[in-house]
């Protein structure tokens, strides 16, 4: 009976081993990262000795796989944060300088390693970012809400930084997404051959007249919307927006059926064996605008010449393939016919790295902020 | 109504053994079950615990059984991410075949038609798991599964007073979400149970059971006009990871063991023990892909359950039966997130049931009065260490159960129950205080012949103190047994 007994519990034996092979649990927790970063603006307004001050109750982003968090630094200009989970985060700290009002200080870094064991501790200095000029606030790209593929509501809004008139004539919107392998290098935008220019310039429009001329002009905090076509779009889709009143629109002249809005002034196309119109990829794309004086678009645009360039694309993993002195992150782009749009936190913050500078928007807003 | 103390926090404690077996005299006296003298409430390893090693001693009748049945379960009390109405159907097929000394076989065929009601954002088959991942669309819609079962059972005696079994079982669902991602879901569910049965005595038998468990949900979110899909998957409650794509496919692994010894011993006439003590290791890994051909294991989860219970019944007279009942389950849950190998979530619960009842047939009228009470201590402590939150809680419940059978004639006995239970804790839903009110009724009728029509209705509802919401099950159930095939 000794015998069968044993038979009968050998596979107890057997399976309470293997059971007592389940794994141990983590002895690190999540949720219990520290971060403790003192952020200093410089105030100084030329390139001589920085004046740093404390970021007293500055805005900070912090994005990271887990999406974005916005918090403040305290009085003394400290970010402490904690009970964070665990993750790789890039923060942005960013407030209006205390005298100028027209000027915005940014600091920014990126790839903070947040973990369970220690405190994260860093200083970050901001540097006043100015004014002076011109940047893209919004690309709206992926379509309104609909099912039957309608995205012909595509626009890119223009925003005038400056405390001064700015004037677009000559310059040049263009998308950029040629410089591919095997024939290009680097992908989209991307400094091919290290000759200081960007590449893979698809379509490219101009704005009337050369640079210099003082005929088109943006006003201090105006915005100007131009339209892939400027119709109101909600004749076609119920969802989607009203174009036809806005202030520019891309008009490919070499193209048989684009539609011309008679009310609304055209940028013009400047590639001659481009015929189709201007229209951008719903989620991932590079969008340049520059200042027109090199328009010789086959050999690359100077970076000299890139007043603002963007690349969105559908996921933060993606690889970046814009030069990084134009722009050194990736914007993340909504979901192709949500009717969302992208656009800059904020107005005045161009601190070219657009993971930090943009966000999704859940419609688009052509023309304000 | 109040947020839910135990969220994203659901046990199962133990089925009880006559809902899973459907005992049809049982359901219809509100669940009454050890009390009752009734050659199908056994507390047999098989009874007790599905051992397949008994059956062939359990079972002395060859049988078939069709079992259709309906559930359908609504109200404003549920947690987030439940539907607002579930409808539950479902026909089984039962056949049992006595093969003499070659043994007996137990098939089960079945068909399971589910309709889940406006369910928010979850395409998860079931987001309260205790699995500290899931995932969601962004979209409220309906979701229907449908998918055959089937089992099948043998056991035969390998020498004089040994009996070894095996189960087979199967089963396949396939899911559809009727809006936005489309989420199709394949669960598939695979198990395989073994058992030996020793006769120590004359009146004392032990047998052990092994059993190991398999499950896959497979989830595809794709919209049909090949737009983008976002799906989000927790990391705990509060944060997630978003994924955006044309089709997004996912999946949860579950293993499951199971290693339990049961002892049945009739030591005086007239006197039944049964006994099943154990422990079930589980673990489920969340994956999901990684750059498109590769998968990532985005967490783990583990769970340790040991569990006991004995079954005592007593024959007091030929009209009167007393049973009694204990129990005890204690199960440690943990999750990570196992790219970083950081500890996500933790929770423990502990559970002591005892219980007793009798039944009494009057020998007047053809009537018997069945009623069965018990109470349950239950310990819960949860740390959700990524979203800071922690729960430490007990609760007492008290469950009592009453039942009158009447004997109309030869072919035909009805019956009704009502239980009544308070919940310190509800394990189900979460809130605490929370008052059961159930109702039962059933009828039996025997055709010539001997084969047998038998029917139950329950309907019970859920009321927490703390909220004027409340919810409501009812559930019906249909058997016809025929004594050949």
């Amino acid at each position: 009976m000794l015998k069968k007994l044993s038979k009968l519990f050998l596979p107890l034996a057997f399976l309470f081993v293997l059971a007592s092979c389940m794994e141990e649990p983590p002895v690190f927790k999540d949720g219990e990262g520290k971060l403790r970063i003192m952020a200093y603006g410089d105030t100084s307004l030329v390139d001589s000795i920085p004046d740093y001050i404390p970021m007293q109750n500055a805005k900070a982003i912090l994005t990271s796989e887990y999406g974005t968090l916005i918090r403040y630094t305290d009085n003394q200009g400290v970010l402490s944060l904690e009970s964070l989970p665990a993750a790789i985060y890039n923060i942005s700290i960013r407030m209006v300088h205390p005298t100028y009002s027209d000027r915005i200080l940014v600091g920014n870094i990126r790839g903070v390693e947040v973990n369970t064991e220690r405190v994260y501790i860093d200083s970050l200095f901001a540097i006043g970012i100015t004014n002076s000029g011109l940047a893209i606030s919004e690309i709206y790209a992926g379509g309104p809400i609909n099912n039957i593929f309608y995205f012909y509501d595509q626009y890119v809004e223009l925003y005038n930084y400056s405390d001064s008139i700015k004037y677009l004539d000559g310059m040049l919107i263009s998308r950029v997404s040629g410089n591919n392998p095997p024939d290009g290098d680097g992908g989209p935008g991307a400094d091919a051959g290290n000759d200081g220019d960007i590449d893979g310039f698809t379509y490219i429009f101009k704005f009337p007249g050369n640079p210099g001329e003082r005929n088109c002009p943006i006003n201090p905090g105006q915005y100007m919307v131009v339209a892939a076509k400027a119709i109101d779009h909600r004749q076609s889709v119920s969802t989607s927006i009203d174009l036809s009143r806005c202030d520019w629109e891309f008009y490919n002249q070499f193209s048989a059926t684009d539609f011309d809005n008679p009310n609304v002034p055209n940028l013009l196309n400047i590639r001659a064996d481009r015929t189709v119109d201007f229209l951008i990829n719903l989620v991932s794309d590079v969008i340049v605008l520059s200042s027109g004086v090199d328009t010789v678009w086959s050999d690359g645009i100077d970076i000299s010449n890139v007043i603002d360039g963007v690349q969105y694309a559908s996921t933060a993993t993606k690889i970046r393939t814009i030069d990084g002195r134009v722009e050194k992150g990736l914007a993340l782009s909504p979901p192709r016919y949500s009717g969302q749009s992208m656009r800059r936190r904020e107005p005045g913050g161009d601190t070219d790295d657009a993971t930090l500078d943009w966000e999704i928007i859940p419609a688009a807003t052509p023309g304000r902020h | 109504m109040r947020r839910s103390i135990l969220f994203l926090f659901t046990i199962v404690i133990s089925l009880n053994f006559c809902a899973e077996a459907q005992i049809f005299r049982s359901l219809g006296l509100s669940g009454i079950s050890y009390s009752l003298s009734d050659p199908e409430v056994r507390l047999t390893p098989f009874g007790l615990a599905r051992n397949p090693a008994t059956i062939v001693s359990d079972e002395q009748s060859t049988y078939l059984k069709i079992i259709p049945s309906y559930t359908s379960e609504q109200g404003e009390y549920r947690r987030l991410y439940d539907p607002e109405v579930v409808s539950l159907s479902s026909v089984n097929f039962r056949g049992l075949k006595t093969l003499g000394e070659k043994g007996t076989f137990l098939g089960e065929m079945g068909y399971v038609y589910e309709y889940r009601d406006q369910v928010y954002r979850s395409i998860m088959k079931d987001p309260y798991s205790g699995e500290s991942f899931f995932m969601t669309d962004t979209t409220k819609g309906n979701i229907s599964y449908n998918g055959p079962q089937m089992t099948g059972m043998y056991s035969w005696y390998l020498t004089d007073g040994l009996s070894a079994g095996f189960s087979v079982s199967y089963g396949i669902l396939s899911g559809l979400k009727s809006v936005y991602t489309y989420a199709k879901t394949i669960y598939r569910n695979a198990a395989l149970s073994g058992g030996l049965a020793y006769d120590l005595t004359d009146n004392t038998m032990v047998a052990v059971k092994l059993a190991y468990g398999d499950s896959q949900e497979s989830v595809e979110a794709s919209d049909v006009n090949l737009l983008d899909v976002e799906v989000w998957d927790f990391v705990g409650e509060t944060y997630t990871l978003r994924n955006r794509s044309q089709s997004i496919t996912q999946k949860v692994k579950r293993i499951q063991y199971e290693t339990s010894l049961q002892v049945y011993s009739t030591p005086v006439q007239g006197l039944e023990i049964g006994a099943n003590a154990g422990y079930s290791p589980k673990s489920a890994t969340f994956i999901t892909p990684y750059m498109s051909f590769d998968e990532l294991t985005l967490g783990y989860s583990q769970s340790a359950d040991i569990f006991g219970e004995v079954y005592g019944r007593y024959m007091i007279s030929e009209n009167s039966t007393a049973g009694a009942k204990v129990s005890y389950n204690h199960i440690n849950n943990w999750s990570k997130n196992n790219r970083n190998n950081l500890l996500v979530w933790e929770w423990n619960y502990s559970g002591l049931i005892a219980g007793a009842g009798t039944s009494y047939k009057l020998t007047e009228v053809p009537l018997l009065m069945a009623v069965e009470f018990e109470t349950a201590f239950r310990n819960i402590d949860s740390s959700k260490y990524i979203d800071r939150k922690s729960i430490t809680d007990n609760g007492a419940d008290i469950t009592l159960r009453t039942g009158l059978e009447y004997e109309v004639n030869s072919d035909l006995t009805v019956r009704g129950g009502y239980r009544f239970s308070q919940k310190g804790i509800d394990m189900q839903y979460g809130l605490k205080d929370v008052t059961q009110n159930q109702f039962s009724f059933g009828c039996d009728y025997y055709f010539r012949g001997g084969s047998i029509l038998q029917f139950c209705g329950k309907y019970s509802n859920l009321t927490p103190s703390s909220s004027g919401a409340s919810r409501s099950v009812w559930e019906g159930f249909c058997q016809i047994k025929l004594n050949t095939f």
